[in-house]
């Protein structure tokens, strides 16, 4: 089994690649919004970094961008 | 689609109006009655009756935020936390209040007082998140 990084034990923050991959697909936020129902405010507190989204919420972004789950998120520094 | 952060929705509007337009009705209908009546169970069960209502005010409320997002689930969480706080501790501040001879507060207006704080809160959660 893995150790868990030095760093976890701190609180950690995650950087998200959402706002570049929904402007690679020429989508605006409420675009986004409406295929993950949610509002157009939590895709922007996302994007900003303001919120990080729940499991399911982040399966349902990585589904909607084709993309692994891996590669949409990850810690800070 | 609709703006899941908007509380005020249609449908919100018209299950949380509809609610208090019967709380209205029955208060209307019931204080001469519960003025007039001898104190005891009937008294009692008319002074009681708003009750009924309030709890269709609380399940339209429960209704809106189960259609919320999950952040605004979140906000609207933090927002009534930090407000129940505020109001518990603002009633036990005026309780010392109340031993130096400040009037008592009726305990009708703790659930106002929790509605309103929620809302008052709320801007301050909402602007956490933006």
């Amino acid at each position: 089994m893995g150790s868990v990084p030095a760093h976890y034990d701190q609180e950690v923050q995650i950087e998200n690649r959402i706002k570049e991959l929904r402007k690679a697909n020429k989508w605006s936020q409420q675009d986004l919004a409406e295929r993950l129902n949610v509002s157009r405010q939590t895709v922007n507190a996302i994007e900003r970094e303001r919120y990080d989204p729940s499991l399911e919420l982040a399966f349902k972004l990585a589904a909607v961008f084709g993309e692994p789950i891996e590669t949409l998120f990850k810690p800070e520094g | 689609m609709a703006d899941k952060t908007n509380p005020v929705t249609w449908r919100y509007g018209v299950e949380l109006g509809g609610a208090f337009v019967i709380y209205a009705l029955v208060l209307f209908l019931t204080i001469p009655a519960r003025d007039a009546a001898e104190p005891g169970l009937v008294k009692s069960a008319l002074a009681l009756a708003p009750v009924l209502p309030l709890i269709l005010v609380f399940w339209a409320i429960l209704r809106q935020y189960a259609r919320f997002d999950e952040l605004m689930k979140r906000i609207n969480a933090e927002a009534f936390a930090l407000g129940a706080m505020l109001v518990g501790w603002g009633m036990t501040i005026w309780g010392f209040g109340v031993t130096a001879g400040w009037p008592n507060l009726p305990l009708i207006w703790v659930g106002p007082l929790l509605i309103g704080a929620w809302g008052l809160c709320l801007p301050i959660m909402i602007r956490r998140y933006r």
